[in-house]
């Protein structure tokens, strides 16, 4: 119960850290209730009730088990209409504004100016949430190595290991390539989609290959809270590995030392070729 | 392909909202119910549809291609009936005389102010619906739909391999997740349109999404300002705005709205939930009941129950609460919500 009160508490901070939208919520709140018409009483009551106990850590909490544990805090907030509120709360203070200053035109745009300002300092102002690479841009990248798979490919299907770039959006655009391991491995959120867990090989494989491609070196020492205990992983052991769970095509980074690809492809009797900025390795 | 996907998706919605509309309230559908609520309802609807092909392909083992024909076959006939129905009410409808089409449709001359506020409004739309049809803003983190839907579409199954490998289950998924319709119903939005998943998930329905959220908006701009276009402007600009400046962080509204409109998530907090709070304001029980079923079979909710049905019970209970205090003080009931 502890545990589930803190995880409240600790979600309306990280609520109110990103942005100041609850800040413009409870100002469009006291806004409306200072000059709160008849007709609006039964949504304003309701909302102000309601981020009331949203930020309430025992009601929320109980908001989060009503809503399951699959949801973060953040969710419960769908509960009460922010959007609605504060964009109701700006209309009815600038419009009372505007009626105020019938013939003032640069007061009325001042003021809306004000407003629109306000707004967008308290949420992104414009820039997008997150800082990632062009979606498009990864994904097409990914989509140019797969085609060139695909037209490598002489029947059967591909069983794909490679580096998290390409394997991150090879089952979006082509959903007949199988895949090692899935985005799941790295984006833990996506592991509540399934009961399936992953062999301690699917995870050696992966932080084989994660260390790989920022050293290119053969072998790389996995940390404690991924495997159990320090382990020296090797990569003709993952690579092995990978060949027993049904790897048939293994993507290596174009950074991999000429020694250590040398020794895998001994390991494995195959020959390397490049391919789309990758050492391609084609297994039987 | 994507413009017609938009065009008959939009058509259809209306067609099926409409006849909806018409076989719920009746002669009384005239009364607070706009063109809004037809495409609205009409999007619940085709929910609904993508939810029984869905769970027939679940159950039975259907191949994917079965569900396929099952929606199909579902949308076919509920256009058929829908058509009808509409038909059939427009004979019935009587215009009364003297009334002219602008009075009845509530058209009058605009004003500096009300155009330029619109225009601000569809500008700022316009910029969304750009940033959503170019597709560089998705959020792809904790969701796999459009791995699910190509899984769907490379196997010709329903949820036997795991969307993330393409490896057949081993513990297989969660049920309360595998009832969700979504995936089916996008997957089948592929195969009818010739569109990749990637196509359909990260532009064809986020697209719709948008609409359908501005739709519930301007339900609610009619309900808080009934009495003002120019105030009813200001408030879909401003929506418009906060939705641009709230996508700082997961879970805002604004955020789901411009970087993941195919969640489940999304649909119920851009378009369920203002539709049905603007229900309840008006009374429109039976339709708020609608979105209740539709949230069921989008997101995991706590065994059924879920947002749209704890707004609504609250939104009501409210709406009690202040008729008691009111008849405790003044001794008489007055009404208190809406413009009703």
């Amino acid at each position: 119960m502890w545990e589930l009160l803190t995880n409240a508490w600790k979600g309306w901070m990280e609520y109110i850290t990103g942005g100041k939208f609850a800040a413009l919520l409870i100002a469009a709140l006291l806004f409306l209730w200072i000059f709160r018409e008849k007709a609006q009483k039964q949504l304003l009551y309701y909302t102000s009730l309601m981020t009331a106990l949203c930020i309430f850590p025992v009601s929320s909490a109980f908001f989060m088990k009503y809503q399951t544990a699959f949801y973060d805090y953040q969710w419960i907030w769908s509960l009460v209409p922010v959007t609605l509120t504060i964009a109701f709360g700006a209309t009815v203070f600038l419009t009372k504004y505007w009626e105020g200053y019938e013939k003032r035109r640069f007061n009325k745009l001042f003021v809306t100016l004000f407003v629109c300002a306000a707004i967008l300092l308290c949420g992104s102002a414009g820039a997008i949430g997150w800082k990632e690479q062009a979606l498009s841009e990864k994904s097409e990248n990914a989509a140019k190595v797969l085609k060139l798979l695909d037209a490598d490919k002489e029947d059967g299907e591909i069983c794909l290991w490679a580096p998290r770039e390409v394997m991150e959006y090879a089952r979006a655009v082509d959903g007949s390539v199988k895949l090692l391991y899935g985005r799941n491995m790295w984006d833990k959120w996506l592991n509540a989609y399934s009961y399936d867990v992953y062999k301690e090989q699917h995870i050696e494989c992966y932080l084989w290959m994660e260390a790989a491609c920022e050293s290119g070196e053969l072998e790389s020492l996995a940390g404690q809270e991924h495997t159990n205990g320090e382990k020296l992983l090797s990569g003709i052991d993952c690579a092995r590995a990978a060949q027993g769970l049904g790897v048939n095509r293994i993507l290596l980074p174009e950074n991999m030392q000429k020694e250590a690809l040398l020794q895998i492809e001994k390991a494995l009797g195959v020959q390397a070729r490049e391919l789309g900025g990758y050492y391609l390795l084609v297994l039987q | 392909m994507i413009f017609i996907l938009y065009i008959l998706s939009f058509i259809a919605f209306f067609l099926l909202g409409k006849a909806a509309l018409g076989i719920l309230y009746g002669k009384t559908r005239e009364k607070e119910l706009y063109w809004e609520d037809g495409f609205l309802t009409g999007g619940i609807l085709c929910i609904g549809l993508a939810e029984a092909a869905h769970l027939a392909a679940l159950f039975l083992h259907l191949t994917f291609a079965d569900c396929v024909k099952i929606f199909v076959l579902l949308l076919g006939v509920a256009l058929a009936l829908a058509a009808v129905t509409v038909i059939w009410h427009a004979g019935r409808r009587k215009v009364p005389e003297g009334e002219s089409r602008e009075i009845r449709m509530g058209f009058s001359v605009w004003t500096k102010g009300e155009r330029i506020v619109f225009a601000l409004f569809f500008l700022l739309v316009i910029g969304q619906m750009i940033a959503i049809v170019a597709g560089r803003f998705v959020y792809m983190q904790r969701d796999m739909t459009v791995e699910t839907v190509n899984s769907f579409l490379s196997t010709n199954t329903v949820y036997q391999v795991n969307p993330l490998t393409g490896q057949p289950y081993e513990a297989g998924m969660p049920l309360r997740l595998r009832i969700l319709c979504l995936p089916t119903l996008y997957g089948i939005l592929c195969k009818l349109f010739g569109l990749s998943a990637i196509q359909v998930v990260w532009t064809g329905i986020p697209f719709i999404t948008l609409i359908l959220c501005y739709l519930a908006y301007s339900l609610l701009a009619r309900l808080l300002f009934a009495d003002s276009r120019l105030k009813r402007g200001c408030f879909l600009a401003l929506a418009a705005l906060l939705f641009m400046a709230g996508d700082y962080a997961y879970g805002m509204d604004g955020f789901g709205l411009l970087h993941g409109g195919f969640w489940g998530v999304t649909i119920r907090g851009a378009v369920l939930l203002p539709y049905v709070i603007s229900l309840v304001l008006r009374k429109k029980h039976k339709l708020a009941a609608l979105c209740v079923v539709a949230e069921a079979c989008i997101v995991w909710t706590l065994y059924g129950f879920g947002a749209c049905i704890f707004v609504a019970a609250g939104l009501f209970v409210t709406e009690r609460l202040i008729r008691y205090i009111k008849r405790r003080r003044n001794g008489k009931e007055e009404p208190v919500c809406g413009n009703s």
